[in-house]
């Protein structure tokens, strides 16, 4: 078979897409860009893992400094237990808060998009 | 032609780097039945292949900031769909079945039964012909034949060696050939 006849046969192994094709990758991709997170997610998480061992550190580092009191402002004095139970019980309440927030950022995305 | 071409894939490009979705669906709509036609040739299957084009645009997409402009966009596209086509066939393991589907598949009876083939039917029996052939060279022969590229892009696209193209090239015409005649017989000249 000549090469001209070989091209012509050739050009006509073109395979069609399927009508739906563009709309269906369309559709992939906007569903892949609702599961990307946003700049404001992707801030908060090392912002709540900052807090976590930042928060987890301190507490450690009081709970080895000797001491038997801690006065506030030189009027309230503390004593360590519960100088510790108050900065977890705030610990605690920080992390909270931090993941609500991110929670309500990904619900409002998932309302604008 | 070709030159006007680069610069209209390439005002699309920039436009789809700046987040314009309209110029995505333009390159999408261009180039989607050729690059369909390279993923069959190594899937053999056209709905799997139209699941690796799925893939292929959606990797494009992404992509698309990391788009240089050092060579044309279609042999980019092309290299995207090619690696992805072949990463699916090895996850498929099908490789192995689809090097003998050649001689395995040569005495299928689909013969026409009319004297002469309407213009569906040609290409009905064409893409089953190619159905027949190795990946490498459906889709060298697809690249070069199909799409108008030469040897020199043909390896840029598939990273192929020169003489690996050359001698795919031979074989797959020879392949082709044998594999109209053995479907059509004497019909094969109706084609021309």
């Amino acid at each position: 078979m000549e090469e001209k006849a070989f091209k012509k046969i050739l050009l006509k192994s073109k395979v069609r897409t399927s009508e739906e094709f563009t709309d269906d990758l369309m559709k992939r991709l906007e569903a892949r860009k609702a599961e990307r997170p946003t700049s404001i997610q992707i801030m908060l998480r090392p912002a709540i893992w900052g807090f976590v061992v930042g928060g987890m550190a301190i507490l450690y580092i009081l709970f080895l400094v000797p001491m038997s009191s801690f006065t506030v402002f030189n009027r309230i004095h503390l004593g360590k237990t519960p100088l510790m139970v108050g900065l977890i019980f705030l610990f605690i309440m920080g992390i909270n808060h931090m993941l609500r927030l991110s929670q309500k950022v990904e619900s409002y995305n998932q309302l604008v998009k | 032609m070709a030159i006007r071409d680069n610069n209209t894939d390439a005002k699309l490009i920039d436009r789809v780097k700046q987040g314009d979705d309209g110029a995505f669906v333009d390159l999408v709509n261009k180039y989607k039945d050729l690059s369909l036609s390279l993923a069959h040739s190594i899937m053999k299957d056209r709905d799997k292949a139209e699941d690796v084009l799925q893939d292929a645009f959606v990797k494009v997409y992404e992509k698309a900031g990391s788009f240089k402009h050092q060579s044309a966009f279609s042999s980019w596209l092309y290299r995207i769909v090619v690696n992805t086509a072949y990463n699916a066939l090895k996850k498929e393991k099908k490789y192995c079945e689809t090097e003998h589907f050649n001689q395995e598949t040569t005495n299928i009876e689909e013969r026409p039964e009319t004297d002469t083939i309407r213009e569906d039917d040609q290409k009905k029996y064409i893409v089953m012909a190619m159905e027949r052939l190795r990946p490498d060279e459906a889709l060298v022969l697809r690249l070069h034949y199909l799409c108008g590229h030469t040897i020199t892009e043909i390896q840029e696209i598939t990273g192929f060696g020169i003489s690996k193209i050359k001698v795919d090239l031979h074989r797959g015409r020879g392949h082709m050939e044998e594999a109209l005649e053995d479907l059509l017989g004497d019909q094969v000249k109706d084609l021309l």
